[in-house]
């Protein structure tokens, strides 16, 4: 009971502070795909998990940013946002 | 010294591409004392591989995922592995919702929306979301998937559309045990967990000049019902649509009670209204609501089936029909995802037959035939 009332309230910041960190190293590792996209896919793809992790980790801008990304490539259109989320993932701290 | 194994702890593998995600999502499972992650993949295909290894009591899992899709893994792992999977997809109204809708088919017991930045739901909310329905999926009897079963085998899986076909049905007698109801309007079906697949499987062999209108009732996650209807729309001869407030029901066309509202019949010309849910009430739309609504105005004039799922809901609303002398079906235990609300109606004495998936729309072909 104690714990499920712990798991009700705020993360504990320690996860937090690892949630934050995964996320730098996942833009990171995405970046490379999403500065010289070769494969529509696979920026989809980026595009798609970014949203979530962003979300994950109070980054709403880049969330929203990755969405559109994410829709756009889906319904067959160019990706009109990709150059301003790459910004803003150069914008977080390096890992 | 081995510490000793808790049995009361659901094992859960988590399956995401995202280190994100996979982090977060162990720390929201792990916030709970009976749950416990005791892996974690990073596609498909190392998904189907830990969970033949550990054999977890949950996979929670996602569906966009490298090397190999989050569909394939499930129709995988329920043909050689059958563990309850519970899908988090992102996207509840686009292209994704119809995926969430294929996992289900495939074997995936429940689907959680993931959040995106259109949300206001907090972290801890959604954690919490997350918490529920892996203790509910992991307590799900499962059994070994037809559809993985197939692909294993190299075979052909039955997805193309049929709508145009001409079907021929020959009168069917109604079973020795059940009176025929020819002059029935209405076929309404209630359905939960594993439901999107009996229900395919029902609706596939009713003809699309079915003299009756079908009306279902599935529970499902808030945004994904029109994804269960697009789904459903491409595989049976009937079309299928979701029901709108102050509608008719047609003859020959399939309706899906939408999210969010209990479906109610309100005359027999079959208008229907969305009313909002009972305060607490669990499951939305609401199986009890419906059919008790189809009772009070049709009376004999309605054939009720109660299809797999967890719980109860649809045992008071298919009593109901019964006590006002419509036909009721339930489905059988051997062939239920979950035999709860098939087993609560059964007990309440709210079955008229309990039938194998595979037969009900031969049941009700024959019940409704005329001779």
């Amino acid at each position: 009971m104690v714990a499920e009332q712990a798991a009700r309230g705020a993360l504990p910041e320690e996860v937090r502070r690892g949630l934050r960190e995964a996320f730098a190293r996942e833009v990171a590792a995405r970046l490379p795909h999403l500065r010289r996209p070769d494969d529509w896919e696979l920026v989809r793809h980026d595009a798609h998990s970014l949203a979530s992790s962003a979300w994950v980790v109070g980054e709403r801008d880049i969330s929203v940013l990755a969405r559109a990304v994410e829709e756009q490539l889906e319904s067959g259109a160019e990706p009109a946002e990709l150059g301003a989320l790459v910004a803003a993932l150069e914008a977080v701290p390096a890992p | 010294m081995t510490a000793p194994v808790r049995t009361d702890v659901a094992t859960v593998v988590v399956v995401d591409d995202s280190p994100v995600q996979r982090r977060f999502l162990r720390a929201a499972v792990e916030a709970a004392s009976d749950l416990t992650v005791v892996g974690e993949a990073r596609n498909g295909k190392e998904a189907v591989a830990l969970v033949a290894r550990l054999r977890p009591s949950a996979v929670l899992m996602d569906l966009d995922l490298p090397v190999m899709s989050g569909i394939e893994a499930i129709e995988r792992i329920m043909a050689s592995s059958p563990t309850p999977i519970l899908v988090y997809s992102a996207h509840v109204g686009g292209p994704e919702s119809a995926n969430a809708v294929e996992a289900l088919a495939a074997g995936a017991v429940d689907v959680i929306a993931k959040p995106g930045p259109e949300d206001t739901t907090s972290l801890e909310e959604y954690a919490d979301q997350v918490r529920k329905k892996l203790r509910v999926a992991a307590r799900v009897r499962v059994i070994t998937h037809p559809r993985g079963k197939l692909r294993s085998r190299g075979l052909a899986v039955p997805t193309q559309p049929v709508r145009g076909a001409t079907q021929v049905v020959a009168p069917t007698p109604p079973p020795v045990d059940l009176e025929a109801r020819p002059d029935v309007k209405l076929i309404v079906i209630g359905a939960s967990t594993g439901g999107p697949q009996a229900l395919q499987t029902v609706l596939k062999s009713l003809p699309l000049d079915l003299p009756q209108a079908v009306l279902v009732v599935q529970h499902m996650a808030e945004g994904f019902i029109p994804g269960l209807a697009s789904w459903l729309d491409q595989l049976v001869p009937m079309p299928v649509v979701v029901a709108v407030d102050g509608g008719r029901l047609l003859p020959g066309t399939v309706t899906i009670a939408p999210s969010g509202y209990n479906l109610i019949v309100q005359d027999d010309r079959l208008r229907v209204a969305c009313v909002p849910p009972e305060p607490n009430q669990f499951h939305v739309p609401g199986i009890d609501a419906c059919m008790t609504s189809v009772a009070d105005v049709l009376g004999p004039d309605a054939i009720g089936v109660l299809l797999t799922g967890m719980g109860r809901d649809g045992a008071a609303g298919l009593k109901a029909m019964r006590d006002r002398g419509a036909t009721t079906l339930g489905q059988d235990e051997a062939t239920s995802t979950v035999y709860g609300m098939p087993a609560a109606a059964a007990a309440l004495d709210a079955v008229d037959r309990q039938v194998a998936v595979d037969d009900v729309a031969e049941v009700l072909l024959g019940l409704v035939a005329r001779s």
